[in-house]
């Protein structure tokens, strides 16, 4: 403040300022050189953090939200809902997203989508942080195919998810019970999968569920396998108490599907590609169901069934290997004939196998048709007329292929054996007809005449004196031994009953000195009774010293 | 100054001489006024007629400058997560939540402090620099004064940035509530300090140098 400008200095001589050489270079422009390199990273960047846009269609939007909606997969956030419109025809929800550019690649036509809710059902609570934060779409990446941008979005979450090791079967069931999509599925207890779909079958005869069993569980499937509805409880009282079959608890609220492996001498195959196992009520009955895997062969008789009804045996060597399914009566409208068409099913697991299957098991079958396997309707009780099917090899039968039928393989058939007997009986007849029945009683008239003859004749009457003389010395043996022999048997008889006499004066004087009351034996009872009392007073004092062991020293003293 | 408007203003420059912006020496201009680097000889501090090389760092900064705008308006400048949802707001997406819930002034303040100041600030500038390079004439008392504001208002663009800084610091709410400042502050903030550098930088004796009869370029 002391040199202020307005200090007259002006008349001073102003001093000349030191001049220096300037260099000249401003490293100013380095600033928006700086900002530009900014500027395009940042650019790049975008691109490169950009990935594709996809399209999902869903039922609803319920709980979506433009631009704050995610997608995630494995928690992971890999896009964003950017646009939700109505399609054109009102009836479904396009959502857009941006994906991120990391999952580009894995957005195949497979790729599942779900809106992630939170859900509450018995046995499971999922998506509880949806309930604060609002829901998100879930996404399993797809495993193969082109990847497209457009996705049918589902409402809930998949089952099982596209990258869980196992397998998934089919069971055909009656009814559901309290069966529904996501029920456990146990095996000893331990739960290995869930129900993944329910569907009707196409007839509406009975229901189709598909499971997925876990790896490595599925393995335990095999193709006897025998599923049963573990829901609920299972009571039952009988002759030996009462008994209460009970599943988990969770089963038992919500429901489940056990299975098990009937043990067997054998190890039994995986299941067929194409098995639909048979869903039971209960784990009796499916213990009752011996054989769940059933080959079916249609059969085609042309002579009464009367006697035949579902249910009935097929058997083959006396031994029963399936049974009759189904009987109806088909009328050839061409040649005017009935047909009677049976389908039955053989249980092949019924047959134990020598070794390994070489060739493969439809081609069994054909081989035994070629080497003479017939099916052939039999009485089975003459009573009650109840008749079952019966195959047999018959080696001189014509040929015959196996054929297929329009849905069964067809067996060829040899006709029943009440037929056969008329055959038989009727070739009998036959023969009999063409006996020489004249002739052979011209034969035996001639002999009766020749016999005739021969009682007249003189021979006869010497062969009859010879046996008179034969009879009178037969009984003068007989007298001789009834003289000398029988007195001698008699006295040795007398001697052996005195003998025993004094053999039964023995044993009496044994009963006084042994039998009841008798003292010999009353003494002894009295020694047990007293050998007993000792023992007691010697288990007292070892008890006592081993509680006690310095009683041995100082006595018994108090009762302390 | 709008008195001193006439052509023939006493001007240090015009008498030859130079004020020491150190201790307010008053020295006499040199005489060979070249590419020179001129010293006080009392304080030693540097001198020079103009501020140096105004015009070309004030359109560095400047360019700069706008170049970060772009970004700063186009990156979210706080991610809100609100009970698990996260949301990310741009400058310009927080000024049109507050006009749908109502609150109009509060977007007014952030829309005059965060996107009118900026873009006035840079057009001022970018027009100053213009108008000088182009030796106008028109208005400079006008144009003078459009800087002052300029210089003076272009701090308060800083208030956005405050205002995220405060509130990153205080909502932290865990679970609740959290909000994150966004990429988007970093590149506003750049914008607010480049343009107040430029403002600097630029010298508005320039605006009067065109207006001096003399035509004397001025030395830096």
């Amino acid at each position: 403040m002391n040199h202020l400008p307005t200090e007259p200095a002006v008349d001073e001589p102003i001093p000349e300022p030191e001049v220096l050489r300037g260099k000249r270079f401003s490293i100013v422009w380095l600033i928006p050189l700086l900002a530009m390199l900014i500027g395009v990273w940042l650019v790049v960047k975008t691109i490169r953090e950009t990935g594709p846009t996809i399209t999902i269609v869903f039922k609803s939007a319920e709980g979506l939200v433009p631009g704050k909606t995610e997608i995630k997969y494995k928690d992971v956030t890999v896009g964003k809902v950017q646009r939700i419109q109505l399609s054109e025809n009102l009836s479904q929800v396009l959502v857009s997203a941006a994906m991120s550019p990391e999952v580009a690649a894995h957005l195949t036509g497979d790729t599942l989508f779900w809106i992630v809710r939170a859900r509450l059902a018995v046995g499971e609570v999922s998506g509880i942080s949806t309930l604060l934060s609002g829901a998100y779409i879930g996404m399993m990446p797809g495993r193969s195919g082109k990847v497209v941008d457009r996705f049918e979005g589902s409402e809930k979450p998949p089952a099982i998810f596209l990258d869980t090791p196992g397998r998934q079967f089919n069971l055909r069931a009656e009814q559901l019970g309290s069966l529904d999509i996501g029920s456990p599925v146990y095996y000893r207890q331990v739960k290995v999968g869930r129900v993944t779909n329910v569907n009707m079958a196409e007839d509406g005869t009975s229901l189709l569920l598909e499971i997925f069993v876990e790896a490595p569980y599925h393995r335990q499937v095999k193709r006897d396998s025998r599923f049963y509805n573990a829901s609920g409880l299972d009571m039952k009282i009988g002759a030996d108490g009462v008994r209460i079959d009970m599943p988990s608890l969770a089963s038992l609220l919500v429901g489940g599907i056990s299975f098990f492996t009937a043990e067997d001498i054998k190890t039994t195959p995986p299941p067929a590609e194409s098995q639909i196992f048979t869903l039971y009520d209960n784990r009796d009955v499916a213990n009752a169901a011996s054989y769940s895997y059933r080959e079916y062969y249609l059969l085609y008789f042309e002579e009464t069934v009367r006697g035949l009804s579902a249910g009935a045996p097929v058997d083959f060597y006396g031994i029963k290997i399936g049974e009759v399914v189904s009987i109806r009566l088909l009328f050839d409208q061409d040649t005017l004939t009935f047909r009677i068409p049976v389908l039955i099913a053989i249980e092949p697991d019924r047959i134990e196998l020598s070794g390994e299957l070489a060739i493969p098991e439809y081609e069994v079958m054909e081989k035994l048709v070629e080497k003479g396997l017939r099916a052939q309707q039999r009485t089975g009780n003459l009573l009650t007329g109840q008749s079952y099917v019966s195959l047999r090899i018959q080696s001189e039968a014509e040929p015959q292929d196996i054929r297929m039928g329009d849905v069964y393989p067809v067996l060829p058939t040899i006709p029943n054996t009440v037929e056969e007997i008329a055959a038989t009986a009727k070739r009998l007849l036959d023969r009999f007809n063409h006996l020489p029945l004249e002739e052979t009683l011209e034969d035996i008239r001639e002999a009766a005449r020749q016999v005739t003859d021969m009682t007249g004749s003189k021979a006869l009457e010497s062969a009859i004196d010879n046996i008179d003389q034969s009879f009178a010395t037969f009984k003068k043996v007989t007298s001789d031994l009834n003289d000398g022999t029988l007195p001698k048997v008699n006295r040795m008889l007398d001697q052996a009953k005195a003998s025993l006499a004094r053999g039964e004066e023995a044993l009496a004087t044994a009963n006084t000195v042994l039998g009841e009351g008798a003292p010999i034996a009353y003494n002894l009872n009295r020694l047990l009774l007293e050998l007993q009392e000792a023992a007691r007073a010697v288990e007292a004092l070892a008890d006592y010293l081993e509680r006690h062991p310095d009683a041995i020293v100082f006595g018994k003293g108090n009762q302390e | 100054m709008a008195m001193t408007r006439g052509h023939a203003a006493h001007t240090a420059a015009r008498s030859g001489l130079l004020n020491c912006h150190g201790c307010r020496l008053l020295i006499r201009r040199p005489s060979a006024a070249g590419q020179m680097h001129v010293r006080c000889p009392r304080c030693g501090t540097r001198l020079h007629l103009r501020k140096p090389n105004s015009i070309a760092r004030t359109w560095a900064f400047l360019i700069a400058a706008m170049i970060f705008y772009i970004p700063a308006n186009l990156f979210p400048v706080t991610i809100t997560t609100y009970l698990g949802s996260t949301q990310s707001d741009t400058i310009m997406s927080g000024v049109i939540f507050f006009m749908q819930t109502g609150s109009w002034g509060i977007a007014l303040i952030i829309f005059v402090a965060s996107i009118v100041v900026p873009i006035a600030k840079l057009i001022v500038l970018m027009g100053l620099l213009l108008s000088v390079q182009r030796r106008s004439h028109w208005r400079p008392a006008e144009r003078t004064r459009l800087y002052r504001i300029t210089e003076l208002v272009g701090r308060w663009s800083m208030l956005d940035v405050f205002v995220v800084t405060v509130l990153v610091a205080l909502v932290r709410l865990g679970y609740l509530t959290t909000i994150e400042a966004g990429s988007g502050v970093v590149y506003f903030a750049a914008v607010v300090v480049i343009t107040m550098i430029a403002a600097m930088t630029f010298d508005p004796r320039l605006i009067w140098d065109a207006l001096e009869k003399n035509d004397e370029s001025p030395a830096h």
